[in-house]
C-alpha cells in the first residue's frame, strides 16, 4: 500500500510537471521565436508585401479578433448566465435539469468546424447575412455558451442554500433574490467566466473560416462586414510556408499575449472572493 | 387564550413514506411552543407545513392549517411567508451590509421611504438587542458579525416584514452557550409581540423557554401540553422515555 501511495504521488507530480512544462515550453517557444518581429509598426500597421503578411503588421487582425470575440461574448454571455440561473434557482423539475445539462454538454461536444458549417449554411446563405463578423460571432457564441454556462452554474451553486431559503422564507421572489443576492455575489466569477470564454473564442479558427474571417480587410467599422482575425491570419501565414514564418510567430506572440493578459485578469477577478 | 395556528389532521408523505401522521394541535398566541422529538421524527417537516414551504417539495400533504382563522392554503405563498417568518439552524446573513440585510424584504414589498426603512431597521434591531452593538457600523458586512450576532440579525431580518408567527428551526444548535442564552432571552422578550414555534433538540432549552411543548415521534404527535406538565408529569410512557433519555 505504501508503494502504491508513493507511485500515485509520483504520478500526480509527473502529471503536474508535464502539464506546466508543456504550457511553459509553448509560451516560451512562441515568445522567443516571435519576439524578433514585435515592434510598434507590427502592432499598429496593416499587413503588406508581395506575399501578403510577409511585411507590415497585423493591426486589422487584432481589431478584427476583438470584434469577433466581443460579438460572441455579447451574444453568448447573457444566454449562458440566464441558463445557469434558470437551472440553479428556478427549475424545480429534476428531469428538466438533467435534460438541460445533457443539451449543454452536447453543445460543448459539437466540433467547432461543424458550428462554422452551420453558420455558413444558415446565417451566411439562408438568412443572407453574408460573410461578416455577426455570422462568425454567432458560431463562436454557440461554441462558448456551454463554457460560460458551466462556470456560471458553478458560481451560483456555491451560494449557500440556507441564504437562498432565507430569502424564500421572507416571501421574496427568486427573481428578486437573483438580482439582489446571486448576481452581486457572483459578479467576479461571472466576469471571469465571460473573459475566459472570450479567450476561448479569440483562439478559435474553424467557426470563422467560412463565415466572416478573410485574408485581408481594413479595420472593421461594423459587425456586418467581414474582417481579419488573428487565428485565421496565423493559419494563412503558416500555409504560405517559410517566407512568412517570422510574422506567423509574431502573430502567435500577440495572440498568446492577449490571451495571457485576459486570463490573468479573469483569474485575478475570480480569485478575489476566495 | 386565542390560537394563532390551528393544525387539523395534518399528514405529509414523501414517495409514499409518511413523514407526518394525522397531527392536530392548536398553537396559542403570544406563547413559545417547543417542538421536540428525536432526529428524523418530522419536526422540521412540521415547520415547513406552517409556512407553506412544504408545497414546494415533492410531498403529498393532507389536512388543514389555519392562521388566525384563515386556511393557509388559500393564501398566496408570499403573503403566507410575510405572516409566518422562518429562521434556520445555520445563521445565513446575506452577503451585504447589516442595513441592507434589514431592508432587503421591506424594499421587496415596496417600502422605499428612507425614514420608514431607517425606523424599521432601528426598531427590529432594538427588539433583538443588536442595535447597541451595531448602531455605528450598519454599513459593515453582515457576514463579519459573530455567530450569535448573525443569528440575531437573521431573527431581526425575519421580523422586518412584521410576521404574526415566528418559526425557528433549531436556531441555537450552531451557537455557543453564551450566544444561546442571549437568543433564549430574546425569544422570551419577543413572545410578547409574536407567536413563536421553536424546533429544538435541546430539551433543557425547551424546558427553559417554552410555554407549550409538542412531542413528535415517528411522525406522530405523541403528546402536546403545557411545558411544565410535559416535563414533570408526562401522560405518555413514550414521552417519559424520551425526556429521561431512554431514546432519541
Amino acid at each position: 500500500m505504501r508503494h502504491l501511495s508513493k507511485l500515485v504521488k509520483l504520478w500526480a507530480f509527473l502529471g503536474i510537471g508535464i502539464t506546466l512544462g508543456t504550457v511553459a515550453f509553448i509560451f516560451l517557444f512562441i515568445f522567443y521565436e516571435g519576439a524578433s518581429v514585435i515592434s510598434p509598426s507590427f502592432i499598429l500597421e496593416s499587413p503588406s508585401g508581395a506575399i501578403l503578411g510577409t511585411e507590415g503588421g497585423i493591426f486589422p487582425a487584432i481589431i478584427g479578433s476583438l470584434f469577433f470575440t466581443g460579438t460572441a461574448v455579447a451574444m453568448s454571455a447573457p444566454a449562458a448566465v440566464a441558463a445557469a440561473a434558470y437551472i440553479t434557482f428556478f427549475c424545480k423539475n429534476d428531469r428538466m435539469k438533467v435534460v438541460l445539462h445533457s443539451v449543454i454538454n452536447t453543445i460543448s461536444g459539437i466540433p467547432s468546424i461543424v458550428l462554422g458549417l452551420f453558420a455558413y449554411s444558415f446565417l451566411v446563405k439562408s438568412l443572407g447575412l453574408g460573410r461578416c463578423i455577426l455570422s462568425s460571432g454567432t458560431a463562436l457564441a454557440v461554441m462558448i455558451l456551454p463554457f460560460i454556462e458551466i462556470r456560471a452554474e458553478k458560481a451560483f451553486g456555491e451560494l449557500s442554500e440556507e441564504m437562498i431559503r432565507s430569502s424564500d422564507a421572507l416571501g421574496c421572489s427568486r427573481t428578486y433574490m437573483f438580482l439582489k443576492i446571486a448576481l452581486p455575489s457572483c459578479k467576479r466569477e461571472l466576469i471571469s467566466a465571460v473573459i475566459l470564454g472570450g479567450c476561448y473564442a479569440m483562439g478559435a479558427t474553424p467557426p470563422l473560416i467560412f463565415t466572416g474571417a478573410v485574408a485581408y480587410a481594413s479595420v472593421p467599422e461594423s459587425i456586418f462586414e467581414p474582417a481579419m482575425a488573428l487565428p485565421m491570419h496565423l493559419y494563412l501565414l503558416v500555409a504560405q510556408g517559410a517566407t512568412s514564418m517570422d510574422t506567423a510567430y509574431g502573430t502567435a506572440f500577440v495572440m498568446l499575449a492577449l490571451i495571457l493578459i485576459l486570463t490573468i485578469i479573469a483569474r485575478a477577478l475570480g480569485g478575489f472572493r476566495k | 387564550m386565542n390560537n394563532a395556528l390551528t393544525i387539523e389532521k395534518l399528514s405529509v408523505s414523501y414517495d409514499n413514506k409518511e413523514a407526518l401522521k394525522d397531527i392536530s394541535l392548536k398553537i396559542p398566541e403570544h406563547r413559545i411552543t417547543a417542538v421536540i422529538g428525536p432526529s428524523g421524527c418530522g419536526k422540521s417537516t412540521f415547520l415547513k407545513c406552517l409556512n407553506g414551504q412544504i408545497m414546494e417539495e415533492n410531498a403529498r400533504v393532507s389536512g388543514k392549517v389555519t392562521l388566525s382563522g384563515t386556511d393557509i392554503s388559500k393564501l398566496k405563498p408570499s403573503d403566507l411567508r410575510r405572516k409566518v417568518g422562518l429562521v434556520f439552524q445555520t445563521p445565513a446573513p446575506f452577503p451585504m451590509s447589516i442595513y441592507k440585510n434589514m431592508t432587503y424584504a421591506p424594499r421587496y414589498y415596496g417600502i422605499n421611504d428612507r425614514e420608514e426603512l431607517k425606523r424599521t431597521v432601528t426598531e427590529k434591531l432594538k427588539l433583538t438587542g443588536l442595535y447597541d452593538e451595531v448602531k455605528d457600523e450598519l454599513k459593515k458586512s453582515a457576514v463579519k458579525l459573530s455567530g450569535g450576532q448573525k443569528q440575531r440579525l437573521c431573527i431581526a431580518r425575519a421580523l422586518t416584514v412584521d410576521p404574526e408567527v415566528l418559526l425557528l428551526d433549531e436556531p441555537c444548535s450552531a451557537l455557543d452557550i453564551k450566544s444561546t442564552s442571549v437568543i433564549e432571552e430574546l425569544l422570551l422578550r419577543l413572545k410578547e409581540t409574536y407567536t413563536i414555534v421553536i424546533v429544538t433538540h435541546n430539551l433543557g432549552q425547551a424546558a427553559r423557554i417554552s410555554d407549550m411543548t409538542a412531542f413528535i415521534n415517528d411522525g406522530r404527535l405523541v403528546e402536546f401540553g403545557e411545558t411544565g406538565s410535559i416535563f414533570k408529569a408526562p401522560e405518555m410512557e413514550e414521552t417519559k422515555d424520551f425526556i429521561t433519555g431512554s431514546f432519541g
